[in-house]
């Protein structure tokens, strides 16, 4: 068993960490959000400098763990910018395919859509690949910032094979990002705030929150990091990946309602980054779908397919 | 990264698997029951682990082990578990006692019991619990003085003593001095179960009879050379038998096992509520993996320096899953799972699961107290 992350990942990661907080970390995002004209102006060429855009997540296991750790860096400043739409393009098509977006039979609105190139919508049940175009312009709204009303084209004859398993890949990664930099201000908070003349630290249901919100964290942590190297050896089914995006759903609420609590009033306004890294990632913790549909669909592959463990279950078994 | 078994893990588990079929009845493996009959067959099949080496697997060769890696004793420990822990009352031998009286034994206490642990033939039982120190072990009161003679006598109580009824061996924790602090002047000493002034009651439970027992100590004499390690210095070996049973049990892989029996009787099953009990297991199936995987991350820091992290969220993970998966297979199963009987439909195992799974966020700290570890951990770092 090899758990350890490749040294060029972390490094990797370093760097993107580094470009990103030098462009104002969550602060980017904060101005991106009031005037998204700047996306363009102050992301794409540092985005494209530190080699980004040319990451394959299926080419060698460490380009696929430094996109991972790219996602984390992202996820953790909600950098805006569509990377895991971007790097979910299978490497061969990217000449033709900028973007490919998850539906599920349909699809209002998709992030960024605005920033031109070509978007594809692949359809997480049919497998059909769809042209998708921007329809009207962008309208701001909290839980999708950069959303944009959009609609689905002609079927269109392009390989997408691995990029579902890829994009929920990605997205659990950047979501951790944004998990880990919640935890990591609560418990700040949780260590700094006095009530009653102690920290809220030592009180036994904050305790309770924090050790709730850790296990929701790295429950996440480990299936992303199981999933992604599944992933690298060809082996991730469609089971895994939905189980990983049931997972995303499930530990997003309840890190972030956690965390929430434990800040009180302080989490919930906008200059606290915590309400924006909520808001933030709603979009890839809810599109294509909810996590009851999610789920819906992990019993139907299930039944088709079976899902592995210690004592894998078997699809056409009955008692 | 991989996750996966190495080709001799996979080749491990299908030889515990072959022996299991071979020696257990499917009777034994379906039901946690503790009686005589079951520990009769626990003890035979001890000692066929024994033959093969299989017991004291995770040991050093120098004691009789087979110096297994840390991913070959886990593979052991889920296959084990998964199938009833046929090792019955040995597994606290083999895991814990074992370790400690290697690390703070006498060549003399070592040459008595390892062997003896390793040939399958001791069964110990953890006198730590006592009525007022639960989860606050260090308050136990249960008192050994010493004698003019130099020898001690002890007096006190301990309960939810596992095993004690079968048990030949205790491994004792006792106020031996009152120091500054209540970690401070407790001593651990191995003691023959048989020694007059010990006396051990059943508590009948909800897990069923045998599980539970109190133990009585009436002016009970200890030998100086039943001390292990040093006089006051307990705590040091009570720290390092806690750290052995960290990771705990591999309570994902009989919820894994489970629910893969689930999954064919929900399939079977149609009508209102069917629909959204599939979504209830393979909801628990995701929860089973991620389960295991956070047990994994202990182990694999546990091996890459030697100091197994704060594991609390694994286990509380895994415990909160136990229970769960028994409540769904309650569910499941419906008016009929409460019915006890090995011939009844589904052997039976549902209500057994069920009830054993009620003391899965008791036993070896509690919930509350993994919460408290994982939070501390969380705010103090490590």
């Amino acid at each position: 068993m090899e758990r350890l992350w490749p040294d060029e990942a972390l490094d990797f990661e370093a760097a993107v960490v580094g470009a990103l907080s030098r462009l104002g970390g969550v602060e980017l995002a904060r101005r991106c959000e009031a005037q998204p004209e700047l996306r363009d102006v102050e992301l794409r060429s540092a985005l494209s400098e530190l080699g980004l855009f040319d990451l394959d997540v299926h080419g060698s296991a460490v380009e696929a763990a430094a996109a991972a750790c790219a996602m984390l860096a992202a996820g953790a400043v909600a950098c805006p910018w569509p990377l895991v739409q971007q790097l979910s393009v299978p490497a061969a098509i990217r000449d033709r395919v900028d973007r490919v977006y998850l539906s599920d039979r349909e699809l209002g609105r998709a992030e960024h859509l605005d920033l031109g190139g070509r978007a594809v919508a692949l359809d997480v049940v049919s497998g059909e690949v769809r042209d998708l175009a921007a329809f009207g312009s962008a309208v701001h709204a909290p839980l999708d910032p950069f959303g944009v009303p959009c609609e689905l084209g002609s079927l269109v004859d392009e390989e997408l094979n691995g990029s579902v398993g890829a994009h929920v890949v990605l997205a659990a990664f950047w979501v951790l990002g944004a998990l880990g930099r919640a935890r990591d201000l609560a418990v700040e908070y949780a260590k700094e705030r006095r009530q009653f003349g102690t920290r809220i630290a030592d009180f036994g249901a904050i305790q309770w929150h924090l050790s709730d919100l850790a296990l929701a964290h790295d429950s996440l942590w480990e299936l992303a990091s199981f999933s992604l190297g599944r992933m690298g050896d060809g082996r991730l089914l469609p089971a895994d990946s939905l189980a990983l995006q049931l997972t995303i759903a499930e530990s997003a609420r309840a890190v972030m309602n956690h965390a929430h609590q434990v800040l009180g009033a302080i989490g919930l306004c906008e200059e606290h980054d915590v309400t924006l890294l909520d808001r933030h990632i709603q979009p890839l913790v809810r599109r294509p779908c909810g996590a009851s549909r999610i789920l819906g669909l992990l019993v139907d592959e299930i039944s088709r397919s079976g899902f592995d463990s210690l004592y894998p279950v078997d699809a056409t078994a009955t008692a | 990264m991989t996750f996966d078994d190495t080709e001799e893990i996979v080749q491990l588990r299908q030889r515990i698997r072959e022996i299991i079929t071979t020696d257990l009845s499917p009777d034994f493996l379906r039901r946690f029951v503790v009686d005589e009959q079951w520990q009769e067959t626990a003890t035979m099949f001890c000692k066929r682990l024994a033959r093969e080496r299989l017991l004291t697997f995770a040991w050093p060769e120098e004691y009789g082990g087979a110096g297994a890696s840390i991913w070959e004793q886990t593979a052991l420990r889920e296959e084990f578990w998964a199938h009833h822990e046929p090792r019955g009352a040995q597994y606290m031998g083999v895991n814990w006692v074992g370790p400690a009286i290697m690390h703070f034994g006498t060549p003399k206490q070592q040459h008595q019991h390892l062997p003896a642990i390793a040939a399958g033939d001791e069964v110990w039982c953890q006198g730590f619990s006592e009525p007022d120190a639960g989860s606050d072990l260090a308050s136990l009161k249960l008192s050994a003085a010493r004698q003019p003679d130099g020898r001690f006598l002890a007096n006190g109580q301990k309960i939810w003593t596992s095993y004690a009824g079968f048990a030949n061996w205790c491994f004792l924790t006792a106020r031996t001095s009152v120091g500054s602090r209540k970690q401070q002047g407790i001593t651990v000493f191995l003691v023959p179960m048989n020694r007059a002034g010990i006396s051990v009651r059943p508590i009948d439970s909800i897990m069923g009879p045998n599980h539970l027992n109190e133990v009585f100590f009436d002016d009970v004499v200890l030998e100086p050379e039943e001390i292990l390690g040093e006089l006051d210095m307990g705590w040091a070996v009570i720290e390092l038998v806690l750290r052995h049973e960290r990771v705990g049990i591999a309570r994902y892989a009989r919820s894994d096992k489970i629910l893969g029996d689930l999954w064919k009787i929900v399939q079977a099953t149609d009508g209102a509520g069917a629909s959204e009990l599939r979504g209830r297991v393979a909801q628990a199936l995701v929860r089973a993996r991620i389960a295991r995987l956070l047990s994994y991350r202990t182990l694999a820091s546990s091996e890459s320096d030697g100091t197994p992290p704060q594991p609390s969220v694994a286990r509380i993970a895994s415990t909160l899953l136990d229970q769960h998966v028994a409540e769904l297979a309650m569910d499941s199963v419906g008016g009929s799972a409460l019915d006890p009987d090995p011939e009844a439909w589904h052997g039976g195992w549902v209500e057994d699961a069920w009830r054993y799974a009620k003391s899965a966020t008791i036993a070896s700290g509690t919930t509350e107290i993994q919460r408290l570890l994982a939070s501390r951990s969380l705010v103090n770092g490590g």
